[in-house]
């Protein structure tokens, strides 16, 4: 237990890291809203060797911490509807064993825009936002597979059978 | 990656294709009216002929809006991001601009009584 907990509060401290690395060197395309989702990369190793409940914790405990820090409430706002419901489409998608690390991840970003996005614009009562759509949706589908290929990599490594044998 | 991995991007590319084609042709008709929306409610409309700044002022922060030349475009905004002031510029009827942090929307209209109207027919 105490290993376990120990492992999920250097798994958040991670996603927090990543998460301000993105904020320091924000990756621009000129289109408001996009980003890597460095942090989604521990989310989604962490669903291939912790229990759901545990992955989700993980998950939400990074995107309260990180809101606490950087962001105003509507920004927090934004990021627990990207991330539940990309943890959500992630998970089933992982247990469902149809898809590789890739495919998981492809889903779980454009899951995560698409999420994002109705938020937006359920918050401002527009249709206007929906122009965004496929863009974001193309955004979703380029960051999904880079993600997925980088934790493609770190599953393969040895460092994680360390991490698996916690349980 | 799987052979069911490339299916899915294959179906999510081809969805994005689809709604690109679908996207309505932008309306190349002037604007006359600009009609800004907070949190949802009609906060005001503003003649495009007549150059101004306008601010708005919510609950959630300041936004000025310049009116001239026709056009208008968000001048400064005390939110941390600056979105809204590198939006392009409201000229035609429906081009938008908004501002996430304030809940802030402002669109192009071809008259003010527009607004009313879709009001109500909602």
């Amino acid at each position: 237990m105490a290993k376990k907990i120990t492992m999920a509060g250097l798994l958040v401290a991670l996603a927090m890291i990543l998460s301000y690395i993105e904020i320091l060197f924000p990756f621009q395309v000129g289109i408001p809203g996009i980003k890597l989702g460095l942090a989604n990369l521990v989310v989604l190793t962490a669903l291939f060797f912790l229990t759901p409940a545990e992955v989700f914790c993980i998950s939400l405990l990074r995107i309260l911490l990180t809101g606490l820090l950087t962001g105003s409430g509507i920004a927090l706002a934004f990021s627990l509807a990207g991330g539940v419901c990309s943890f959500l489409v992630m998970l089933a998608c992982y247990k469902s064993g149809l898809l590789s690390p890739v495919g998981i991840s492809l889903a779980g970003g454009t899951a995560h825009n698409i999420a994002q996005l109705a938020t937006a614009a359920c918050l401002l009562q527009t249709s206007a936002l929906l122009l965004y759509l496929p863009v974001l949706l193309l955004a979703g589908i380029v960051t999904g597979i880079c993600n997925g290929l980088i934790a493609a990599k770190i599953l393969k490594s040895k460092a994680v059978l360390i991490l698996m044998n916690i349980h | 990656m799987k052979r069911n991995d490339s299916i899915l991007l294959a179906v999510l590319l081809l969805v994005t294709g689809l709604l690109f084609c679908l996207q309505p042709q932008p309306d190349q008709t002037k604007a006359a009216f600009i009609e800004v929306k907070a949190d949802g409610k009609l906060y005001g409309t503003w003649r495009l002929d007549s150059p101004q700044t306008v601010t708005v002022t919510t609950a959630y922060g300041k936004n000025e809006i310049r009116i001239r030349d026709n056009a208008a475009f968000i001048l400064h905004s005390d939110c941390p991001n600056q979105d809204c002031t590198r939006q392009s510029k409201i000229v035609n009827i429906g081009d938008s601009i908004i501002c996430l942090p304030h809940k802030l929307v402002i669109e192009g209209k071809a008259e003010a009584g527009a607004a009313a109207v879709d009001a109500v027919a909602r």
